[in-house]
């Protein structure tokens, strides 16, 4: 197959990949993965009393979600006393949406575009909670794969308060000896904290050009629009409520499923997604069942498996859970029983092998893997949830469908009705 | 609303039961045979089979009205569904190509080593059939009547010498009681009839499959033995289910020896509903490991609607079998049949850890001396299959409708 033009950068990206350095892994039994190497349980990037200091980031965002959502009888800020259960809900990081607005041949080549500018797929379209790119040898075929969920808010509170330990990460993600700060934070004079996360922002995310997370030298944090902490929040206290509807066909109450809340939600979740529309209805049905819920720990979205056997080498036999890398492994929560959680991913294959990974063929779809969105297609991703026992909270009687009256207040505050008055309304979500 | 154009047989609206007997007709076309051949074969087919329906058998042209009428009535309710599976796409099994269209994705043959799913090997008996240029899904509210549909088919090939051969049958039939041969209810936890279409009907890629549906066809052999050494408790367990009633679990005690004692949901029975009139219920969520291992748990882990993508809900409608019944005890199992919108989400629940990518059936992966992994279930045949939407002449019609010369140019 041609090589596409977006992959006109396989030469460089290739020598990139060459100077790549074998990693250290997470050390967790994941179901899948009970061979990935060791690293160190928990994100070593906190001093001492950071954590602190990131959950308190941590709280303002759930406290801005509220406030544009509304409270929630259902949610706990804190996974404290009465919520003894672990429950998780899971998806895959292919972007369904893209390939069901075209088609799934078409989205597997998007997914991948690059520019001269950087990583055009990548930031615009891998909606799914986890951003990938793929290194190409000069044939145009992948020999390395790299996929993280680490949230774009947590690594610029990194960068303000630890630009040692951001350059760091950033060096050993891209397999360089050391980074020059201006690539990260440019040549503006940079004073405090602030300014060094305004000056990562600036030049790491949106449409900041820096190499080392457009994927053409790294990619560090995932920059989609939506793939943020401030979404993740959002989607989860719009989405733990109680919704009861009327069944059309059997005339029965019954829980709320995605299609019918999500047209509530005021923008906080999308149809047609993965992540959105399961996240939606299981913490509907949390709420259903009268449950207390909590994030389990701080928030980030896990790689918790990867269907590794649909993977054959050219010689038609498995692929190891070794050529795995699962790295940057969160805190996990408060069970004890709780597993690392790892937030990146890199998939290559020893060099020892005379193939790589674009050899490999997909048993479920008898392709080979040609794109990033082909690996992508066998992550499962995960958040978790504290939950309590059912019926703790007490069922309310009355829920009104509020969506019309939103929509009015939108139309309202954004003056496309009437013009709101500034010293009333100008704060107003 | 707009009506659905899925083939019928799938039985997914409110109130439709699938009638109790089943039977799947394998057919290969011969690797020479013409694009026109093989569409005319299986039109040929249907007609007669729609002809069957209306009484008029081949064999018994002339007789009277109030024989065709007994006819007709022994055949009422027997529908007939076509699906093409992957050989049919696939160029070095037939030259001129059949058809001109790609394969959809995720329509492949089930992978030819140990094992098909990484925790449901082949097994020793089987010869792995089950995949074939087009499947005949026969059901009906006989055993005559699916059996003789079958039958006609043959009698109709040998008399017309049709393009294609019948390469492999399997039978199967459902209980009256809800439950399958392992004694536990199947199917209570389906999907809601409202949302059933929404997890069935496929999208337009490919454009010809828009507003189908695809068909996976597992003929799994049970080991009833190992079952049956299992105590109820275990088998509860494993399922998910209380035994009798067929009330989820929601968690577990501890007897006086240490023993484990399942706790069920309290309420109505499997197969009363949550409320007269509903078909259907959603498990709980749980919390203990040992229930959240069992297979009614790993297989609606999300516990979502099929409106939300990643709770990869399939359709289900498993069938019996009964092979041999000797010395060496019953050779038996289930058809496991299911539709769905997108074979790969099929793919997922069968490979995702914590669904039924790392356990055979149910419990826990890596077991424990209380809990070893049992191996239940092992494949003995089975095919993936893609359901073209109805359209005139028959579903799928258009794929066939390529020009001599495009068969050569494709060559």
């Amino acid at each position: 197959m041609p090589v596409p033009s977006v992959f006109a950068r396989g030469d460089q990206l290739n020598r990139s990949a060459n100077a790549l350095s074998r990693r250290s892994s997470c050390s967790y039994r994941s179901t899948v993965n009970e061979s990935a190497r060791a690293e160190p349980t928990g994100i070593s990037d906190f001093a001492r009393g950071d954590d602190i200091l990131w959950a308190s980031r941590v709280h303002s965002a759930l406290g801005a979600a509220v406030a544009k959502y509304g409270p929630t009888p259902y949610l706990r800020e804190t996974a404290d006393e009465g919520l003894p259960d672990t429950t998780f809900t899971d998806w895959t990081a292919f972007p369904r949406r893209i390939a069901d607005c075209l088609s799934r041949a078409q989205a597997r080549l998007l997914l991948d575009w690059r520019t001269d500018t950087g990583d055009e797929g990548r930031s615009r379209f891998q909606d799914e909670y986890a951003e990938w790119r793929t290194l190409r040898s000069a044939d145009g075929k992948i020999c390395r794969f790299e996929l993280t969920t680490e949230l774009p808010e947590y690594w610029v509170w990194l960068a303000g308060r630890h630009p040692k330990r951001t350059l760091e990460l950033i060096a050993r993600f891209a397999g360089e000896d050391s980074v020059d700060a201006r690539a990260v934070y440019g040549d503006g004079d940079i004073l405090d904290d602030t300014q060094r996360e305004a000056a990562f922002t600036q030049n790491m995310l949106g449409e900041g050009t820096s190499p080392y997370n457009d994927g053409a030298q790294a990619i560090c944090c995932m920059r989609q629009p939506t793939n943020t902490l401030d979404s993740l929040l959002e989607l989860v206290v719009a989405s733990a409520q109680r919704r009861l509807v009327t069944d059309d066909v059997s005339g029965f109450k019954r829980c709320a499923n995605a299609a019918e809340v999500i047209p509530l939600l005021w923008g906080a979740a999308e149809i047609g997604r993965e992540s959105d529309p399961v996240l939606v209805e299981h913490l509907a049905r949390l709420a259903f069942e009268g449950r207390l819920i909590a994030l389990d720990g701080l928030p980030c979205i896990y790689i918790h498996g990867v269907q590794i056997e649909r993977l054959r080498t050219p010689d038609g036999l498995r692929v190891p859970a070794e050529w795995f890398s699962l790295e940057r492994c969160a805190r996990p929560g408060t069970s004890s029983a709780d597993e690392p959680r790892p937030q990146r991913l890199v998939f290559e294959i020893p060099e020892a092998h005379a193939f790589c990974v674009g050899d490999l063929t997909d048993i479920a779809t008898g392709q080979p893997v040609s794109y990033g969105a082909d690996i992508a297609e066998l992550v499962q991703l995960a958040v978790s949830f504290r939950i309590s026992p059912p019926g703790a909270v007490e069922e309310r009687i009355f829920v009104p469908d509020c969506a019309e009256v939103r929509t009015g207040w939108e139309e309202f505050r954004t003056g496309r009705l009437a013009e709101p008055p500034n010293d009333l309304y100008g704060q107003a979500p | 609303m707009t009506p659905d154009r899925l083939q019928d047989g799938i039985y997914f609206r409110s109130g439709q039961r699938p009638p109790p007997y089943f039977r799947l007709l394998l057919l290969d076309f011969p690797p020479s045979t013409q694009p026109t051949e093989a569409g005319s074969a299986i039109g040929r087919t249907l007609t007669m089979l729609g002809d069957l329906r209306q009484g008029n058998v081949r064999d018994l042209v002339g007789q009277d009205d109030e024989q065709t009428a007994r006819a007709a009535d022994e055949f009422r309710g027997t529908d007939f569904m076509v699906a093409f599976g992957a050989r049919l796409f696939d160029n070095k099994q037939h030259n001129p190509p059949l058809v001109g269209s790609p394969r959809p994705d995720f329509l492949v043959r089930l992978a030819g080593d140990d094992e098909a799913f990484p925790a449901l090997p082949w097994g020793v008996l089987s010869d792995r059939r089950g995949e074939s240029d087009v499947a005949l899904r026969l059901t009906g509210f006989s055993e005559a009547s699916v059996n003789r549909s079958a039958v006609e088919i043959w009698k109709l090939q040998q008399d017309e010498k049709l393009a294609f051969k019948i390469v492999a049958s399997f039978e199967g039939f459902s209980r009256r009681d809800g439950r399958g041969w392992l004694d536990f209810h199947d199917g209570v936890s389906n999907i809601e009839s409202s949302e059933r279409l929404v997890a069935i009907q496929a999208g337009p890629d490919p454009a010809w499959m828009g507003g189908g549906t695809y068909m996976c066809f597992l003929r799994f052999a049970v080991d009833l033995s190992a079952w049956r050494a299992l105590d109820r408790a275990e088998q509860e367990l494993i399922v998910g289910r209380e035994k009798l009633t067929g009330r989820p679990l929601i968690g577990i005690n501890r007897g006086p020896a240490g023993e484990v004692l399942p706790v069920a949901e309290a309420g109505a029975a499997a197969g009363q509903g949550v409320a007269p009139g509903a078909d259907f219920r959603e498990p709980p969520e749980v919390s203990d490991p040992l229930v959240k291992a069992s297979h009614l748990q790993r297989a609606n882990r999300n516990r979502a609607s099929p409106s939300a993508p990643a709770a990869y809900r399939i359709y289900r409608q498993g069938y019996e079998f009964l092979e041999t019944l000797d010395d060496h005890g019953p050779r038996l199992g289930l058809n496991f049949v299911s539709f769905q919108g997108d074979l790969g989400r099929l793919r997922r629940v069968l490979h995702l850890p914590t669904w039924l990518g790392d356990i055979n059936f149910g419990g826990l992966p890596a077991g424990s001396a209380e809990h070893p992994p049992l191996q239940l279930i092992s494949l003995v045949a089975g095919g993936l299959y893609c359901i073209p939407p109805s359209e005139s002449p028959f579903p799928g019609a258009q794929l066939f409708n390529r020009s001599a010369d495009e068969s050569r140019a494709a060559r």
